[in-house]
């Protein structure tokens, strides 16, 4: 029987053209993400500095080294004088310490890999979230857990406006705050 | 007339696309190089320039705040 | 019927052959046949072997080549790498990284007005007024806010120089250039010193002068372009001895206005312009001023007349000896002189009447490019009148500037060899001194020519030692220039090359040794003089510490300083004045809105702000009226010849309207020809014609003028052809642009703006109408008190990183102006009445951009914005279209990249920018964002303090810096507040209303104060 050619096409190439631009598609979704939404970003550090000794064992505060968060947009890294507030004597001895020092004395730059970055035409700003009571770990997550810092959540465009706009069920804790704006100017001027 | 490619001689493909990379990386070669030799003088965008505050001068936070 | 390949051969095989291409075929030649059987003919593919090719097929070969550059392309990218963020070592206790730091100094100039600098992660980033200093009281003027710029100029000096034998400037320490000209003062022997300076205003820097004038046997010559000489001769003249003083323009309910440009370039125009605008509040209807122009060119100041008169600046003694017999009683020189003149006799009569109703709040005042003869007379009428009550005694002047005959005499000692060294400090004498004195030639016969400059320029280029100083704002300084206050400068920034104060300098040599020199000398030397001269007469405290941080921080100290005593007038220096000849033509020289006298030709910000009278940027050119420019037989951007004082000079021209006959007035301050890529062959040098002058005034004076040869292409933000053509003749005032009204009609009709209420058409209905409950923002511009002077333009340009395009972009159109300052005129050519109109975004409720962006970069906020998102814009230009104000500017080069071949790509120059704001690229449409970016700093800063927003807690760049306050900004929504009474008052108008985009921008309609009710 001589199969005519829609034949051909319905059966062979019609699945397998189908089977092809769902699998790119969706690999590439898969594989880009961490592009994306920068989840599981944890790159090496110039000093193994570990937030769980710190914040978690510790229990030292996140304001205490990062001072901005809630006076400015930016968050900021700790200056490496306020690391030496206490490792000018605390483990001095240790090989990552006396990294530490070295970049003190010399006043070489610190380097630090940045983990969490919000592109340069969104401003960001961290103050007004934090004072209206948002926690530190809502988008940063479990910190005091981290040897090494991670990203661990989604920071697209639309996981922002995602907690905005359903913000009572994302935070159900704070009772009295607004949804957060949805407008452009609010991040993108 | 696909008949004549057997009799003349064929083009050496290999030396063709030596003699084209070759070409394009001149090509952008002496296009750059002339704005390099003679660049932009005097105005230099690389030069590192430091931002220091003078330790003597005394700042205020807000617009109107006075000590009078 | 279609036949294969095949068939046909076999047919021609077959069948009866009626077509046969060759012999074989007739014949049927049997190897034919054969052959034909073959898709090849003979021993084409003999050579072909399978095993032979290469194991590399062609498709393969693409399909690797494919593979591997998609590897090459992951691989190279490391795409999850964010980059880094480095902190500081140690942090800087003053600095937060996102908070900014304001520090109060002064502009250093001679009007003595405070500024406060603020300050983002330790570097200047905008210049804005003292709401703290009794001058300034929050406003400072374009060049001041303007300076910022030259602060990061890529072009300064950043290393002393020396000229070698070979005539070029080789690099040399300062530890040497300080030994070698120390040197050179101690060996002067009997020979003097030189130290050309400009106006001295620093007590501290005149203490430091003295000592170094007794050290070294040197004498100061400060000198200026543009001053008031003649203006305090006359002063000493009339009342024996003082300076004149400030006049109290918010009491003064009548002013006339001789050829005085008080409003735009004359004397501190900030405080003038803030003082005559408390005169023009239509809320207070019943004090609004009158103000009266006669000038010989349309000024700043002309623009805003109530009433204004054409008149020759060399006509102005005439005019002034009839005007003080007018208001002693006898009119009729003052007709004749208005028949002679072709002036209006009714606006003559109705200012004498003024003038004698209101005595003691009215004030006759002349320019300061006018005769000392003038001067004196107008004091006289001021003393008939009474108006010595508006006089304010405070001005002190520390150091006296040099008259002509010094000037003269100094170049007498530098040819003659007499001079050891001349010291250039901060001053540009090459270009400024009138030609004629040989200034540059008796240069040459000085040993040692030394520059103190932040840039190249016309001395440095003529001197043996070239040292660059700090900037203004890297400086520690002091400002005295009234009774009863003295500013205080600091350095808001370390200094950013290996350059030293000016004034360190001069005392590191007045010291005597190189070694000894330290970064502290100046300031310290600075805290002493305080303590002895200021600190001990004033203080309640008795730490001179805590004295001197308060003074830091203020930026100004209130010293008990009384004014001057009683004033008796000596009439005896009346002089008569010399008539005027019709026929010949008057030269009248005026310095810069833009560059003053040239010292800011290197700025490009000052260069591109349109002139606030004929809008041109990037050039000066001669104004002149149309009469004369028939009478030349030239048009606009002709070149016309000028010869005066034996000098030649060409220039273009430009009709002004309201210009008067036979007046050229050019402005100063353009033409330089070694100031650096922004500056050097913008416009033309008329200095040279101030050569050889000794009449009555150095920058008034007759000349020979005749059409020159060529043309020249001036470059303006607006058309010039407003009364050429019927159909745009007054366009602005028929589209309602534009709608005035005077004071008196409005008295009688307070609503007679909107006396054909209208309701505006939609066919929408009101459902559309979004509502805005909560806080919307909107704006309300007072055009009763907006002079057109282009501060606003300038502290929108240093807020929002607005790039500099330059003229053969801005002949297109294409100038990033955010905000720009419209000028109509209405009337006649020669009597025009000019409306300026500040136009920005107008954030419309319906905005007609919104609708129209294929990729909605463009939307509207709950708050009542009109939101432009950046990196959405793909640049289809459509919103611009659609725009009615045409506002919206788009980047069609990377205009940083596209300007003087990447000059504001310099590292240095990106310090500028303020962080809080995007700096756009090519392709991207911006506007004006109501200062977004200050918005969310006061949401930012209430949610911190757990307050709500209100309208009144954002101040716009515009609305802080404009000096009248004519710009008003606040919630639409709050009936309470200020902004409201502006919002919704009746003489409350909008731009292009009938098009019901409902724009959010009210302009208060301006009302001419005029006798009548017709304006």
């Amino acid at each position: 029987m001589k199969n005519s050619q829609l034949d051909y096409i319905l059966r062979i190439r019609l699945p397998i053209t189908i089977f092809i631009v769902i699998t790119s598609f969706a690999l590439t979704y898969y594989i880009s993400r961490p592009e994306r939404d920068g989840i599981g970003n944890t790159p090496e550090q110039p000093i193994q500095f570990s937030h769980k000794l710190h914040a978690g064992d510790m229990k030292m505060d996140c304001k205490y080294c990062h001072t901005g968060v809630d006076k400015t947009r930016h968050a900021m890294i700790p200056a490496v004088g306020t690391c030496m507030n206490c490792h000018t004597i605390a483990r001095k001895d240790r090989p990552q310490i006396q990294l530490l020092k070295t970049y003190y004395d010399e006043g070489k730059l610190l380097p630090w890999k940045r983990v969490h970055k919000v592109p340069d035409y969104a401003y960001f700003n961290h103050s007004v979230h934090v004072n209206k009571g948002i926690d530190c770990t809502a988008c940063h997550g479990e910190v005091t857990q981290m040897e090494i810092i991670g990203q661990v959540s989604s920071f697209t465009m639309g996981s922002c406006l995602d907690c905005h706009k359903n913000v009572h069920d994302k935070l159900p804790e704070l009772k009295s705050i607004n949804k957060g704006p949805n407008n452009c100017y609010a991040c993108h001027r | 007339m696909f008949d004549k490619l057997t009799n003349q001689n064929k083009i050496k493909r290999s030396s063709f696309f030596a003699s084209t990379g070759l070409a394009a990386t001149g090509f952008f070669v002496a296009i750059s190089l002339p704005f390099k030799l003679f660049g932009k003088n005097g105005i230099s965008k690389n030069e590192k320039v430091t931002v220091q505050i003078n330790p003597d001068a005394v700042s205020r936070k807000k617009i109107g705040e006075t000590n009078a | 019927m279609p036949e294969t390949k095949d068939e046909k051969v076999n047919q021609s095989v077959k069948a009866d052959p009626n077509y046969w291409r060759s012999f074989e075929e007739l014949h049927r030649d049997p190897k034919m046949i054969e052959q034909s059987h073959n898709e090849f003919q003979q021993s084409v593919t003999d050579e072909f072997d399978p095993k032979k090719l290469s194991s590399f097929s062609r498709r393969k070969f693409l399909a690797l080549l494919g593979a591997s550059a998609a590897l090459a392309g992951t691989g190279c990218n490391d795409y999850p790498d964010r980059g880094e963020i480095i902190p500081y070592n140690i942090k800087p206790d003053e600095v937060t990284p996102g908070i900014a730091n304001y520090y109060a100094s002064t502009a250093a100039c001679e009007h003595g007005c405070g500024i406060l600098v603020r300050t983002r992660e330790g570097r200047p980033i905008k210049i804005d007024g003292n709401p703290d200093h009794p001058v300034s009281k929050g406003k400072v003027c374009t060049q001041a806010q303007a300076s910022i710029l030259d602060l990061y100029n890529p072009e300064r000096l950043k290393n002393p120089l020396k000229l070698g034998g070979s005539g070029l400037y080789v690099e040399i320490s300062w530890e040497n250039v300080d030994k070698e000209i120390i040197q050179i003062l101690n060996s002067r022997g009997s020979r003097e010193v030189a130290v050309v300076s400009g106006r001295i205003v620093s007590p501290t820097a005149k203490k430091l002068f003295d000592e170094f004038a007794q050290k070294y046997n040197a004498k100061i010559y400060p000198y200026e372009l543009f001053n008031e000489s003649l203006r305090n001769r006359a002063w000493q003249k009339s009342y024996g001895g003082g300076l004149y003083p400030q006049i109290k323009w918010d009491e003064a309910k009548i002013i006339v206005n001789l050829e005085s440009d008080f409003l735009g370039s004359e004397g501190n125009r900030i405080e003038n312009a803030r003082l005559f605008a408390q005169g023009r509040d239509v809320n207070n209807i019943n004090n609004f001023n009158r103000l009266y122009v006669i000038e010989g060119n349309m000024s700043l100041t002309g623009l805003n007349a109530d009433y204004r008169l054409r008149l020759r600046p060399d006509a102005q003694h005439e005019f002034a000896s009839a005007l003080l017999k007018a208001v002693n009683g006898s009119m009729s020189e003052l007709n004749s002189f208005s028949k002679k003149f072709d002036l209006s006799e009714a606006a003559l009569r109705s200012l004498v009447k003024d003038l004698k109703q209101n005595s003691g709040k009215a004030i006759v005042y002349a320019g300061s490019t006018l005769s000392e003869e003038v001067h004196f007379t107008v004091n006289a009428i001021n003393e008939a009148l009474g108006s010595t009550s508006l006089y304010n005694r405070q001005a002190v002047e520390l150091y006296p500037l040099i008259s002509s005959g010094d000037l003269v005499s100094l170049i007498n000692s530098m040819n003659s060899g007499r001079v050891a060294a001349v010291i250039h400090f901060d001053s540009n004498p090459v270009y400024h001194f009138p030609k004629d004195l040989g200034y540059e030639s008796a240069l040459k016969k000085v040993t040692a020519v030394i520059s103190m400059t932040e840039t190249n320029n016309e001395s440095a280029a003529l001197s043996n030692y070239i040292l660059p100083i700090n900037h203004p704002l890297e400086s520690w300084g002091d400002n005295k220039t009234r009774a009863g206050f003295i500013s205080s400068q600091q350095p808001v920034i370390a200094p950013l090359f290996n350059t030293r104060q000016k004034e360190a300098i001069l005392l590191n040599w007045v010291n005597g040794d190189a070694k000894k020199y330290n970064d502290k000398i100046y300031h310290e030397y600075l805290m002493n003089n305080w303590q002895s001269s200021v600190f001990t007469p004033v203080s309640a405290d008795s730490n001179f510490k805590q004295f001197w941080s308060n003074a830091l921080h203020d930026g100004v100290v209130i010293t008990n300083e009384s004014s001057s005593s009683s004033l008796s007038f000596n009439s005896s220096g009346e002089t008569s004045p010399k008539l005027v000849d019709l026929n010949s033509f008057v030269v009248a020289l005026k310095p810069a809105y833009s560059t003053v006298d040239g010292r800011y030709a290197d700025n490009g910000w000052l260069q591109e702000l349109p002139h606030p009278v004929s809008k041109i940027t990037w050039d000066n050119y001669a104004a002149i009226s149309r009469l004369t420019a028939d009478e030349l037989g030239v048009k606009n951007n002709d070149v016309i010849d000028i010869k005066a004082g034996g000098e030649s000079f060409s220039i273009p021209v430009f009709i002004q309207p309201g210009s008067a006959d036979r007046t050229i007035t050019i402005e100063l301050g353009y033409g330089r020809e070694k100031s650096g890529v922004v500056g050097s062959g913008v416009g033309f040098n008329a200095i040279v014609l101030m050569s050889g002058q000794s009449g009555t005034s150095p920058w008034i004076f007759k000349a020979s003028v005749s059409k020159g040869t060529g043309s020249y292409e001036l470059v303006t933000a607006q058309e010039h052809h407003v009364f050429d053509d019927e159909r745009t003749k007054d366009a602005a005032q028929k589209r309602g642009i534009i709608r005035e009204g005077t004071v008196e009609e409005y008295k009688k009709h307070p609503h007679f703006l909107h006396k054909e209420g209208h309701e505006l058409f939609s066919i929408y209905g009101s459902q559309t109408n979004m509502e805005y409950t909560g806080l919307k923002w909107g704006m309300a511009i007072d055009l009763n008190k907006c002079l057109g002077c282009g501060d606003c333009v300038i502290a929108c340009n240093s807020e929002n990183n607005i790039p500099v395009v330059g003229k053969d972009q801005v002949a297109k159109g294409r100038e990033m102006h955010w905000l720009r300052i419209d000028r109509y005129y209405s009337g006649s050519e020669n009597e025009p009445k000019a409306s300026t109109q500040p136009m920005l975004c107008q954030h419309c409720d319906h905005a007609p951009c919104e609708n129209v962006c294929p990729v909605v970069a463009t939307t509207h906020s709950p708050d009542g914005l009109n939101q432009m998102v950046y990196n959405r814009c793909v640049g289809t230009r459509y919103c611009s279209n659609n725009c009615p104000y045409k506002v919206r500017r788009f980047n069609f080069f990377n205009f940083r990249d596209h300007f003087k071949d990447g000059y504001q790509e310099a590292n240095v120059f990106n310090l500028i920018y303020n962080p809080e704001v995007t700096v756009r690229s090519r392709g991207v449409m911006e506007k004006c964002s109501f200062c977004i970016q200050r918005i969310m700093e006061a949401r930012e800063d209430a949610i911190e303090h757990n307050r709500t927003i209100v309208g009144s807690d954002v101040k716009t760049a515009c609305q802080e810096s404009c000096p009248t306050s004519a710009i008003k900004f606040g919630d639409v929504n709050d009936k309470e507040s200020e902004f409201a009474k502006f919002r919704n008052h009746q003489l409350g108008y909008y731009v292009l209303e009938e098009l019901n985009v409902r724009p959010n921008v009210t302009y208060i309609a301006k009302l001419r104060n005029t006798h009548s009710e017709e304006a």
